[in-house]
């Protein structure tokens, strides 16, 4: 997939800003409705809670996510209302849907400032591995 | 037991389970549906909310903690069940969360998911997966009836996965104390194969079959189940075996209808038993093409031999089934031996009889279901008994061949299968060693309710005509009374010498 056609996707959409607004509308795709507090998201998406919150935020405000108060446990009801929303966002999430593409993806967008917590903790432990060699 | 409505009742949709449910479980019952990995929960949860979105107007909704919601429709759609469109028309909704925050959100008085669930009318709800809905608080089972409780509390009928994987100890589990309807499936080994069935180990408030019934999972449709071949028979069925006396079934064996008083009667069952080879296939050939010829219905289930040998087997003796078949008079059914579940096979006899309509059957050949099924346990027997009462309430003249390993002679009209008692008519073709020649004898061993003449007629096949039974020539010489003889109870009687009766002997 040519990076230019990415690009253009992402800023026609200028709905996916980060590797975590990404990965979280993913998980939205593969799970239209779910009841879950923000720990929970956190844990299943690899991102740190202030990301994943900010990132949470950005989707709602967008309208590609609502959110229903939960009665308990801290849990709301997500609903992902981006099936419907067009071809830039269903082709770049239809991409994303595997590796290859996910990582395509990621590449063009911006730089994170911080390291997703899964790929920081790969890291560490390879580095561990390497004081123990 | 009270009859329930069918409004009362909540049909699965699920086909052949309604049927052992007499109808359908009675609505907002816990149906708990137990069973080790990959026996089959989910798919019954989720055709139970697929069937009652698409078929009988009651949207659900599928809670699911593990399966990911993509798999779960990916799945669905290998039965041709399109989730995404339920969703689409808000008449399904599959919900993923965890079962803490679930069960916590369940127990709340004003439950958003509940709410949700009014809000698109539910009537149906599959949480597939309930086992560790324990808390610190409370025990597994206190904790399982909290959880129950607030189900109840709406106008749901849930279906409750629980893996059971240790399932069978002789320990209930605690959900199953609270469950209104326990269905427990399992994956059973039976000679390297595995067959799954299905178990409805209780269900409050109406009747049901017990047992342990089989089930499929079939590609583009789902789930199957199969009531147990040894259910009890419907009234109508035994009402069925009284014979009408007026009707037969001629045998289409030049010779044979004089010997068996013109014919089957509607209704009966006969054996025809010989080894292999000696013409019970030939005979059965020749009965369902005089059924044809009179524009009588005939079915023939083979296990021993494929469609298309038939048919050249046929042809072999004048008989050409192609053309018969075409004009609906003949129906040809071959099922392999191998690994016959029996439940299954039965149905499809069930429902091969229930819309072909036969007055004649023939079944080639018991001794094959014998080595499938095995002849000393009671699922032959049972099976066998199923199959009769099949027969006899549908009034169909059925023959079964039988191959006895008895080359010449017989010391038992059906070895192993000491099944005679079910049998109205028994037909014995035996071989007779006379010179350096083969000769083909019929004996009727068994004719219930007809008159029987025990002689053994010589018959011959014929290529391009197939069996006939020869004229009888021979004079038959007097016969002596009884009285000419001892021993006859010890079974070796002794002609007496000179007078019939000696003195005092009277």
């Amino acid at each position: 997939m040519e990076r230019e056609q990415i690009r253009v996707w992402l800023d026609t959409t200028d709905q996916v800003r980060s590797a975590c607004d990404l990965d979280l509308l993913l998980f939205f795709t593969r799970h239209s409705h779910v009841l879950l507090t923000t720990e929970q998201i956190v844990n299943f998406v690899g991102y740190s809670q202030s990301e994943v919150a900010e990132a949470l935020e950005h989707l709602l405000e967008a309208g590609l996510v609502t959110r229903l108060k939960g009665r308990a446990a801290d849990a709301d009801l997500y609903i992902f209302n981006g099936s419907g929303r067009g071809a830039p966002l269903s082709s770049l999430l239809d991409l994303a849907s595997t590796r290859d593409g996910r990582l395509a993806v990621i590449d063009v967008l911006p730089k994170p400032t911080r390291t997703p917590r899964g790929a920081l903790v790969a890291l560490r432990a390879g580095e561990r591995l390497r004081r123990a060699g | 037991m009270g009859v329930l409505t069918e409004r009362d009742l909540v049909r699965t949709g699920i086909a052949g389970l309604d049927a052992l449910l007499s109808g359908g479980v009675p609505r907002r019952n816990i149906v708990l549906v137990e069973g080790a990995v990959g026996t089959g929960k989910t798919t019954l949860g989720v055709e139970f909310v697929y069937r009652g979105a698409s078929v009988f107007d009651e949207p659900g909704i599928i809670v699911l903690f593990e399966v990911s919601p993509a798999k779960l429709i990916r799945d669905a759609a290998g039965f041709g069940w399109d989730l995404p469109a339920l969703e689409r028309d808000g008449r399904v909704r599959i919900i993923f969360t965890t079962r803490e925050v679930f069960r916590q959100e369940i127990q709340q008085a004003d439950s958003l998911l509940l709410e949700q669930a009014a809000k698109m009318r539910a009537r149906r709800i599959f949480v597939d997966g309930v086992a560790g809905m324990g808390t610190d608080v409370l025990e597994p089972r206190e904790a399982f009836h909290v959880f129950v409780e607030g189900l109840q509390r709406e106008d749901l009928t849930p279906v409750l996965a629980l893996e059971a994987a240790a399932l069978r100890d002789g320990s209930a589990l605690p959900e199953e104390s609270i469950a209104d309807t326990v269905i427990r499936l399992s994956l059973e080994d039976v000679a390297r194969a595995s067959v799954r069935s299905l178990e409805i180990a209780k269900s409050r408030g109406h009747d049901y079959q017990m047992g342990r019934h089989s089930f499929r999972i079939i590609d583009g449709r789902g789930i199957e189940a199969y009531r147990r071949v040894q259910a009890p028979r419907v009234a109508a069925r035994d009402r069925a075996a009284a014979f009408d006396t007026t009707k037969r079934a001629s045998t289409g064996v030049p010779g044979l209808d004089e010997i068996v008083n013109g014919g089957y009667f509607h209704g009966s069952t006969t054996v025809v038993a010989g080894i292999s080879g000696v013409g019970k296939s030939v005979m059965a050939l020749q009965y369902i093409a005089e059924g044809a010829r009179l524009g009588e219905r005939s079915l023939m289930l083979t296990l021993d031999e494929q469609i298309p040998q038939v048919i050249r087997n046929a042809s072999t003796i004048g008989i050409d089934l192609e053309p018969l078949i075409d004009r609906g008079l003949v129906k040809l059914h071959f099922d392999p031996p191998q690994e016959i579940e029996v439940d299954h096979h039965f149905h499809t006899i069930e429902q091969i009889v229930a819309e072909f309509r036969p007055v004649r059957v023939v079944i080639d050949s018991l001794s094959t279901y014998g080595s499938s099924l095995g002849t000393r346990g009671r699922l032959f027997r049972d099976f066998f008994h199923a199959l009769i009462a099949l027969m006899k309430e549908n009034q169909i003249a059925a023959v079964y061949n039988h191959e006895n390993p008895e080359m010449l002679g017989m010391s038992s009209m059906m070895g192993d299968f000491a099944m005679s008692s079910l049998v109205d008519n028994i037909l014995l073709l035996n071989w007779v060693e006379l010179g350096d020649e083969f000769r083909l004898g019929l004996t009727v061993a068994k004719m219930r309710a007809n008159r029987t003449v025990h002689v053994t007629h010589e018959c011959e096949v014929i290529d391009g005509q197939g069996m006939r039974v020869l004229p009888r020539r021979l004079r038959v010489p007097p016969t002596q009374p009884f009285a000419m003889y001892g021993g006859l109870i010890s079974r070796s009687p002794t002609r007496w010498p000179g007078n019939p009766v000696p003195d005092g002997k009277e």
